[in-house]
């Protein structure tokens, strides 16, 4: 403790393993994965028109 | 003692009893002279020019401040160099008139704690120690007086090239000189700057015994990093058993006539989270031939669609090497960032072949819950011990540093 109140090396230290796991944690719990492929979402193309075609 | 003559210009001196004076340094023409029970005697005289005189120190004769517990006037200043390099010993007298030192090298300030022959011991190693400190011998080289001013309680000879050793345990610097310790605790700038009110030019790069908040809280930092590892693992752990291995969508899609078929629909599934990462996995059991499925996830609620593609393919065959193989039956991929919802999922292929491959007949298709991915731990761990490894560097580069200008640097190979 006594370490983190006058050594600004160790605060800035700590702070960004605090924002590290803070991230972490944010985005485990709302279960956003880092990596991994995004969907391609709503935008058509000529296979999203295909099948939503078929869909309707 | 009453005041005395120079007995080189005439000027009055005055030397302060209460200190034992033995030498005392003209104001009027630099004469250094010795006193013994009432009795001048001309040591030397110091140097008139100028530019080696000047003593440029930051403490001035007569300056009081309070300093680590006690009360302390300065009574004498010698500049000291060695070559180019100088130093300045600054004598320093408490209530109870004893002297001790404080040694400024480049605008690092050090404050003497013991002086003596046993103020360093030598253990079984034949290392030396001070208060359990081990000492590395930073520099060794001989000195000599350019410049002093005020009175000193023993004799000072200009004459004299003394040869000095430093060892160093940071905050200490200890220094062998005539068979006696000076031993030096640092003194940060603003410490000194507050207990004689006065203001310092920044200390010039690392000094030799200057503390190294990346040593000092190597502890901390080494704490911070297990206790941070440890809530990533918890973390991971707890909120990982959210996923499940048991498979939201477990389809079969028909790949007969692919062409002539529609989709097929699966499910439907609810996703709970904000966002959800799924895998989607995909196999068949072809050979020499190609499969690719167009997936889109359906919100039932809003139909906004979110689609992607998976395929596999394998291919396999002889030739003058032998037996070959290429791609595989089984891919997965993870997709991320589905909002909350109740979701159909939309399964369309296309298939082909290769030299004599028949075409694939059906793919399995499965989805996974992946709430909290390994691939997210990965990351958040090796930030942490990318910040951990920046932080030893930095101490590195600091010792580095504070060693950059001796001759027995553990950072610097050196021929033998």
């Amino acid at each position: 403790v006594k370490q983190f109140k006058k050594n600004g090396a160790v605060v800035i230290y700590g702070a960004t393993c605090a924002v590290i796991v803070g991230l972490f944690v944010l985005a485990d719990f709302t279960g956003y994965a880092v990596f991994g492929e995004t969907p391609f979402g709503e935008k058509p193309d000529a296979q999203h028109t295909i099948i939503m075609r078929f869909h309707k | 003692v009453a005041a005395i003559k120079c007995p080189s210009c005439k000027a009055l001196l005055e030397p302060d009893e209460t200190i034992g004076t033995e030498t005392i340094v003209c104001t009027n023409c630099r004469s250094l002279i010795g006193i013994a029970k009432d009795r001048t005697q001309l040591l030397g005289h110091l140097s008139t020019d100028p530019t080696q005189t000047s003593l440029d120190s930051p403490l001035k004769i007569g300056t009081i401040g309070f300093v680590r517990g006690k009360h302390l006037r300065v009574t004498g200043i010698i500049k000291r160099s060695d070559g180019a390099y100088d130093w300045h010993e600054i004598a320093l007298a408490d209530d109870t008139n004893a002297v001790t030192w404080i040694w400024v090298d480049r605008g690092h300030f050090s404050v003497c704690v013991c002086e003596g022959k046993n103020c360093v011991s030598v253990d079984g190693t034949r290392d030396y120690k001070f208060q359990s400190q081990t000492l590395r011998l930073y520099d060794r080289a001989k000195a000599n007086v350019v410049a002093a001013a005020g009175q000193f309680p023993f004799t000072v000879d200009i004459d004299r090239n003394s040869e000095f050793m430093d060892y160093i345990a940071p905050p200490y610097c200890a220094s062998h000189e005539d068979g006696m310790w000076w031993v030096f605790e640092y003194v940060p700038t603003s410490e000194i700057e507050t207990a004689f009110g006065i203001s310092c030019n920044k200390p010039d790069g690392v000094g030799i015994n200057q503390p190294s908040r990346y040593q000092q809280g190597r502890f901390a930092a080494g704490m911070v990093t297990i206790i941070s590892i440890l809530v990533l693992m918890v973390i991971h752990v707890a909120l990982g058993s959210r996923s499940s291995e048991n498979a939201l969508i477990d389809g079969t899609v028909d790949l007969h006539d692919p062409q002539n078929t529609p989709p097929e629909s699966f499910g439907p599934f609810t996703l709970d989270m904000p966002k959800s990462a799924l895998e989607i996995e995909v196999s068949s059991p072809l050979d020499n031939a190609w499969t690719d499925l167009t997936l889109a996830l359906v919100d039932q609620a809003t139909t906004k669609t979110y689609w992607t593609s998976q395929g596999v393919e394998f291919y396999s065959g002889i030739d003058s090497d032998g037996p070959w193989t290429q791609g595989s039956r089984y891919q997965t991929a993870l997709i991320r960032s589905i909002p909350a919802g109740r979701y159909m999922l939309l399964a369309h292929g296309e298939t082909g072949t290769w030299n004599n491959g028949q075409p694939p007949q059906s793919a399995a298709v499965r989805i996974y819950l992946r709430s909290a991915p390994i691939s997210n731990f990965l990351l958040a761990l090796g930030l942490i011990i990318t910040t951990g490894a920046i932080y030893v560097g930095l101490m590195y580069r600091y010792e580095a540093k504070r060693w950059s200008d001796s001759l027995y640097s553990p950072y610097v190979k050196r021929d033998s």
